[in-house]
């Protein structure tokens, strides 16, 4: 918010120390003057739109994560109460949703990711440009550093909850700490 | 799993047979140096014949293409015992530009083929050996017998469409990639025969980097400001990223495409450069690692019928410590700490550390660069290809690294980047790494902008030797001098490297103390080293035990093994 308030603070002082003197005036042009307004709403409509969608884009990725959580909940829940074969798959299968949380949904995101950096498009722009904890991997809409490094170590340790067959107490553990690191997430 | 332990006398006997590098003569025992002198290596390419340069674009360097430089294997391509130098090449391109605004191509290039003439002396015969390339951009190279008739073919990823070489004999190649099936047509950043469905024969898996045609690099510019001081070229970021292929070998040496069908199918379209396969897990049939260009890695476990799933995510080697997708370019695997499960080893861009991932049973991998020193050791350089090898013949495994810059515009930074960088050696003291380079010698230091890096042996003295190559210069070759051969155990496969033989697992025991290395097809960064595997024994003159696991769970056991020879193994009954 800070650095959004002396961005917008240095704007408009460089606006008024850059503004040109006016010029020699010249005859009007009214036909000229009408396109500048009406691009400028058409410019306006489209600001609407872009950050509609991004706020889609947001959206989305919500709506990923919430997937990803329900179907972690599902097979912790079933591991739980399964047998050791299907505790097995199930924690495997809780393993990789947690993986696919930590990265805003997984492999078939990566080159949706790709075309919009390609494209120029970061949504945290500026969480870049900090480079402070809270910052976000490239292209990455939710998710920030710090929130992926949780989800990734808690996936590997799910996995090799998996390897050894952990108990329900283990499993109850993994979801206690699933679930409050999807709280700071989520919006409910 | 079968064992099958061979007596120590016939062991023996089977040393005597089989020594050197290839056939029953003289080079079986090699002349041993008894007495240490400290190892060092020595630059001998041009005055032994290997030195032609190798073209990778225009000199400054508009297009990632120009970036990733040309491979090369270093193994016995005509079957004589003796390691031959392969070397792929790219294209010349002008800096100037015509009227439409795209630069020209000065120059196609031609593959070498250095045909070790057992005397320490090489011979170019790429023409007679039908291995010119016809005017192909070269990226990487593969070796494995396809078709199992004991001698080694050539998969080459190109930009472009890739070429496959049979080997019909005596070092003289056909080309048969339409006909065979694997004539991808991407841009080609790695690749690695391997048998993936245990039904014997090799099968391919190719890494593809970026998606590309002639005429993208033709008009590309340099769009990208570096550091905020330099235009450079613009990647992979900003680009599309090439899809990954799967082949599986029919048997009648002929391909087919089976990606999707395997668990192989590239949903990340990540930017793929080194490939490798080896049995991380060891249940007995060979798992695939694919390094990423700056996406997350691949690590597809087999669930021993050849069907993959990607568990690099939740294993723990698809990203750094801190959860960061890095720059992955080369890749090598061996077991560094000595604690019988294989490590990982990832070579990225610079001022971003390589990646030493430790493997944990279960196939689990940490992120120990830090604690083990490789971090600071790799942060300033950008690497590339990368081997595991005992370079002070102490018992464990010691890492080879090539360096060199991707933009020529660096000089003009500040940050005290370079273009043109020196190698790394870094010595290995029970898991931790310190930097070594000087102790490697002034030729190992000579600056370049180097990328593949393969191993072999230029004169049948056992030791590893190094050829190199560096854009736009020609290869440099390393010969190993000093040591003490008495100290080297070399395992080949006997009477050649047979399909199974790769991607088995040696495991050599001195004293307690137990080395680990992996027979690998591909691996480094766009390179092939020879079939073999070198280890130091220490201040030992023999193993105590040496045993191999083959894909598949047979194995062999021998005792009592002297040092200064090679043992050589039949395939497995």
């Amino acid at each position: 918010m800070k650095l959004a308030l002396a961005c917008l603070t240095l704007g408009a002082l460089s606006f008024f120390v850059s503004r040109p003197e006016p010029a020699t005036p010249a005859a009007p042009s009214r036909a000229a003057d009408t396109a500048v307004e009406g691009l400028a709403k058409v410019y306006g409509s489209l600001a609407d739109s872009i950050l509609a969608n991004k706020r889609s884009e947001k959206a989305v990725i919500m709506a990923i994560l919430t997937a990803e959580r329900d179907l972690v909940i599902d097979a912790l829940g079933k591991a739980r109460t399964g047998d050791a074969d299907g505790r097995t798959d199930e924690l495997q299968r809780a393993a990789r949703h947690i993986g696919e949380f930590a990265t805003e949904g997984g492999s078939i995101i990566e080159p949706i990711r790709n075309r919009l950096l390609q494209g120029g498009h970061h949504h945290h722009h500026h969480a870049q440009d900090t480079g402070t904890e809270e910052a976000y991997d490239n292209g990455y809409v939710v998710v920030s550093k710090v929130h992926k490094r949780s989800a990734l170590d808690l996936a590997k340790r799910c996995a090799q909850l998996a390897a050894g067959n952990g108990d329900a107490a283990q499993i109850t553990a993994i979801q206690v700490e699933f679930m409050a690191l999807a709280k700071g997430l989520i919006d409910e | 799993m079968t064992t099958r332990r061979v007596p120590v006398a016939l062991m023996l006997a089977l040393a005597v047979l089989v020594g050197g590098c290839g056939k029953a003569d003289d080079r079986e025992r090699p002349p041993t140096r008894a007495t240490a002198e400290a190892p060092r290596y020595v630059a001998v390419g041009r005055e032994i014949g290997i030195d032609r340069v190798t073209y990778c674009g225009s000199k400054k360097k508009d297009h990632l293409l120009e970036s990733t430089g040309s491979g090369a294997a270093f193994v016995d391509l005509d079957g004589d015992g003796h390691d031959d130098v392969f070397v792929l090449n790219g294209w010349a391109l002008t800096d100037e530009r015509d009227d439409g605004d795209a630069r020209a191509i000065a120059l196609k290039a031609p593959y070498a083929f250095y045909r070790n003439r057992g005397d320490g002396t090489f011979e170019e015969r790429a023409e007679a050996a039908g291995l010119t390339g016809q005017g192909a951009w070269g990226c990487a190279v593969a070796a494995g017998d396809i078709d199992d008739d004991g001698d080694l073919d050539l998969y080459v990823a190109c930009f472009g469409r890739n070429q496959l070489f049979r080997n019909l004999g005596q070092g003289v190649f056909e080309e048969i990639a339409e006909s065979a099936g694997v004539a991808d047509d991407g841009w080609g950043g790695g690749a690695a025969f391997f048998d993936a469905d245990g039904d014997g024969d090799l099968d391919l898996y190719l890494s593809n980097y970026v998606v590309a045609d002639v005429d993208d690099v033709l008009r590309a510019k340099r769009s990208l400001l570096y550091r905020g001081q330099a235009q450079v070229m613009v990647g992979p970021f900003g680009l599309e990223g090439g899809e990954d292929r799967f082949y599986r070998n029919r048997g009648d040496g002929t391909f087919e495409e089976v990606s999707d069908k395997v668990g192989l199918k590239d949903l990340g379209l990540g930017f793929g450069l080194g490939v490798l396969a080896a049995d991380f897990d060891l249940d007995g049939d060979l798992d695939l690692y694919v390094a990423n260009d700056s996406n997350p890695n691949y690590l597809y476990r087999n669930d021993g019928s050849g069907r993959f799933e990607d568990v690099a995510v939740v294993s723990g080697a698809a990203f750094s410590n801190d959860g960061a997708a890095q720059a992955g370019m080369g890749v090598e695997t061996a077991d560094f700490d000595g604690d019988g499960v294989l490590d990982i080893f990832v070579t990225h861009f610079a001022q971003d550390s390589s990646t030493l991932y430790r493997g944990e049973p279960g196939l689990f991998f940490s992120d120990v660069s830090s604690r083990s020193g490789v971090g600071w050791a790799t942060f300033i350089p950008l690497s590339w290809g990368t081997l595991a090898l005992d370079f002070d013949q102490d018992g464990d495994q010691d890492l080879l690294i090539a360096n060199g810059h991707i933009y020529p515009q660096v000089v003009d930074l500040d940050g005290g980047q370079t273009y043109r960088q020196q190698n790394q050696l870094l010595r290995n003291d029970g898991g931790q790494f310190t930097d070594a380079s000087a102790a490697a010698g002034a030729d190992f230091l000579l600056a370049g902008s180097y990328r593949a890096l393969a191993w072999g042996d230029l004169d049948g003295d056992l030791d590893p030797d190094l050829v190199l190559t560096r854009i736009d210069e020609s290869p440099v070759v390393l010969r190993y001098d000093g040591g003490r051969t008495d100290r080297w155990l070399v395992v080949a496969a006997a009477p050649s490297p047979y399909p199974s033989w790769i991607g088995a697992r040696i495991e050599v025991t001195v004293k307690g103390a137990t080395q680990t290395r992996v027979i690998l097809s591909g691996g480094s960064f766009a390179s092939q080293s020879c079939l073999r595997a070198v280890f130091g024994l220490g201040d030992a003159t023999e193993a105590d035990r040496v045993v191999i696991r083959f894909p598949g769970g047979r194995s062999r056991e021998y005792e009592k093994v002297p040092g200064g020879r090679v043992l050589r193994v039949p395939r497995p009954e």
